[in-house]
């Protein structure tokens, strides 16, 4: 057996976070983790190889550990038994030198059992646990209590320890009181983001990703100006890919709560993970990284960052289709929704003078005499016509409604295109519509 | 000084003489257009740096001149090409067909009531952070110079393409762009003046084709056809106005 002690952070988990979630993140590297007073205790023996022998894992919990930041070195100790990992990394917060004899010069009030009885063991000449076991057992038992012998052989090695593991739960759902009423959704953010990191440990222990969660928060008013109030309000996030970095789901969360409007003041916060996929193992190269390697988000994150600013529909990506009317040949998709069936090959050239902006709807002209008019001047036909007589076949009303104003077949079009030119709107594509024999501006050449 | 108080021969980075060519620190991207080519340090549009270009009302001349760099960037690769706020609708299908590869294409339509720009221009650094953006084509009539200079930073971080059209009224502003270029429409050609570079200045605006080479091709026919067409009506009518001398006098 051999023991890591960890310090836990100095504050205490929300209230209603259970105090095993501070321990979820080493789950990951063994499954022998119990708390125990102020420190978090990891039985590492049992899975040391795995992770590349005693060193390697020392190295890696380091690297993984939360909040280990500069004075690291004193946040952790190791030994042989629990207690002694747990001695150690007392002295150390103490500031003590190192035992010399390990574990006789422990000092006694490094043992939780015997801190009670210190000061009186001290009076009797006794500092350190090699003293105390060299005392009479029969008097010592006597005096002080047979559990203060027990917790000495435990730490010692020479009783078995009991430990109560930490059990990681199946599925992640955390409720938590926050610590003062929320009025807006920004309050929410700080213990939305206490929270995220209990899953982001939850999730490392299972291995798993993240691909959708709820934070839901409860009104603290049944009603509110007079409206009935549903007890809880929710939002749900969606990712693409599963993540186990929190800062893309901190941000994504930031956008959507800045958006967000609470009906009334909130008092209850939790976070359900809703859907998890195993998290894709990366595979690490031999050569060591390319430092020129593009630095910066991958594209989907900055989708999703971009959408839950400013929306679904203001992130959108095109597709073409194989079609003969303008306002056919291109549709808009949310670039985070995109339509189900894999993307179909571009299609070949549309040919035709097609120009660079759309008008949609198509705009319609006035006339003067018998010519198409645009920014009050009269517009030169310069090149066309082109006949386009599509969408007899559509019985759905599309864009083109207006324009063919609601015949049998509403997807119907009949227009002749041509290019137009005046000095006051430069080149344009307009058409004639060939049922109402009305004019219409559909492009800009530029 | 004994000496004439000559420059030193070996300036440090950043600083060129004023008649002279900056050395070229960055990579660029061919503009398609030859004579516009020779007039950019370097030979193309800077990656790396916000290009400016100022166009006049309604004139929406941008595509002509941005559609083969564009088409050319997103060629190969798996990099993307970002329109944040365009004016109106891009007409996908025609970029299709001048070679842009449409399906790594995407449109950002920040909300209508965006004062100065700031959402558009928080789009623009967002995208200029991400690792597979390799252009960003933005329309920011009201962005503030720090918004721009931000911008400018970003794509300096990131070594991406970054274009910037802004009305032509902000021509006499200061502009944190390296390269800032007016546009404007001269009869049948596009006339671009060289508002700043890094390198000498420009004596006299580039003359550029206004159009691309189909709707040219197809003007140029029309116009061939009418004048066949007006021809050979006047034939008609001369022989007409024959006939009509030569019939008898009733």
């Amino acid at each position: 057996m051999y023991w890591h002690a960890w310090r836990l952070p100095p504050e205490p988990p929300p209230p209603g976070v259970p105090a095993a979630a501070q321990g979820w993140w080493a789950l990951r590297f063994t499954p022998r983790v119990a708390l125990l007073d102020e420190a978090l205790l990891l039985e590492v023996q049992g899975t040391e190889r795995l992770w590349g022998g005693r060193a390697a894992l020392r190295a890696l919990l380091r690297a993984q550990a939360p909040g280990s930041g500069p004075e690291a070195a004193q946040d952790w100790a190791e030994g042989p038994t629990a207690l002694q990992a747990l001695a150690l990394l007392r002295l150390a917060r103490l500031g003590g030198p190192p035992p010399r004899r390990l574990p006789h010069d422990l000092p006694l009030s490094t043992l939780t059992a015997l801190r009670p009885h210190a000061l009186a063991l001290q009076h009797l000449g006794c500092r350190t646990w090699g003293a105390l076991r060299a005392l009479p057992r029969a008097g010592v038992a006597r005096r002080f209590g047979a559990a203060c012998l027990a917790a000495l052989d435990q730490a010692w090695g020479d009783a078995l320890e009991a430990a109560a593991w930490i059990e990681l739960p199946a599925q992640f759902a955390l409720e938590v009181e926050l610590p003062a009423l929320a009025e807006s959704s920004t309050a929410l953010l700080h213990t939305a983001e206490r929270l995220l990191l209990a899953l982001q440990g939850w999730l490392r222990a299972r291995r798993q990703g993240v691909l959708a969660l709820e934070l839901a928060w409860r009104h603290d008013l049944r009603r509110h100006d007079g409206v009935e109030l549903p007890p809880w309000q929710a939002l749900a996030l969606r990712t693409a890919a599963p993540q186990q970095d929190m800062a893309h789901l901190r941000r994504l969360l930031a956008e959507r709560l800045g958006r967000q409007r609470l009906a009334a003041p909130a008092s209850r916060l939790a976070l359900r993970s809703l859907q998890t996929a195993p998290m894709p193992e990366a595979s690490h190269g031999l050569l060591p990284a390319d430092p020129h390697e593009a630095p910066g988000v991958p594209w989907q994150e900055l989708v999703e960052h971009l959408s839950a600013r400013l929306g679904p529909q203001a992130v959108q990506l095109p597709r073409l289709h194989a079609d003969h009317r303008p306002e056919c040949m291109q549709r808009w998709h949310p670039a985070v929704q995109p339509p189900p069936g894999a993307a179909p090959e571009p299609p070949g050239p549309y040919g035709g003078l097609l120009p660079p902006w759309l008008v949609r709807p198509p705009r319609p002209l006035a006339l003067r005499g018998s010519r198409p008019c645009l920014h009050g001047q009269p517009l030169r036909l310069l090149a066309g016509p082109q006949r386009v007589e599509a969408g007899w076949w559509e019985a759905a009303p599309e864009a083109a409604q207006d324009a063919s104003g609601g015949s049998a077949a509403p997807g119907l079009v009949r227009r002749d295109y041509f290019v137009a030119h005046s000095a006051a709107a430069g080149w344009v594509w307009v058409f004639r519509d060939r049922g109402t024999g009305g004019w219409f501006l559909h492009g800009v050449y530029g | 000084m004994a000496h004439s108080p000559a420059l030193p021969l070996s300036l440090p980075p950043g600083v060129w003489h004023g008649r002279a060519w900056a050395a070229a620190q960055q990579r660029v991207q061919p503009t398609g257009h030859a004579a516009l080519d020779a007039e950019l340090p370097g030979g193309g549009w800077p990656c790396g740096a916000l290009s400016e270009l100022l166009l006049p009302p309604h004139a929406a001349c941008e595509w002509t001149l941005l559609l083969p760099a564009l088409a050319c960037a997103l060629q190969g690769g798996t990099g993307r090409a970002v329109l944040v706020a365009p004016p109106q609708e891009p007409f996908a299908a025609a970029l299709h067909d001048a070679g842009v590869a449409v399906q790594r294409l995407c449109r950002i339509q920040p909300p209508a009531h965006d004062s100065a720009d700031s959402a558009a221009v928080w789009a623009c650094e967002q995208a200029l952070r991400c690792r597979d953006v390799c252009a960003v084509l933005a329309w920011l009539p009201q962005a503030r110079a720090a918004g721009l200079r931000r911008l400018q930073l970003a794509a300096a971080q990131r070594q991406a393409l970054l274009w910037v059209c802004r009305p032509a009224a902000q021509a006499a502003q200061a502009s944190p762009a390296p390269l800032r270029l007016a546009l404007r429409h001269q009869g049948e050609q596009l006339q671009v003046q060289v508002l700043k570079r890094r390198g000498p200045p420009l004596a006299a605006p580039l003359l550029l084709p206004a159009r691309s080479p189909a709707l040219a091709a197809a003007l140029q026919a029309q116009a061939r056809r009418r004048g066949r067409m007006q021809a050979e009506a006047r034939a008609t009518e001369d022989v007409r106005h024959v006939l009509a001398r030569l019939a008898p006098a009733p």
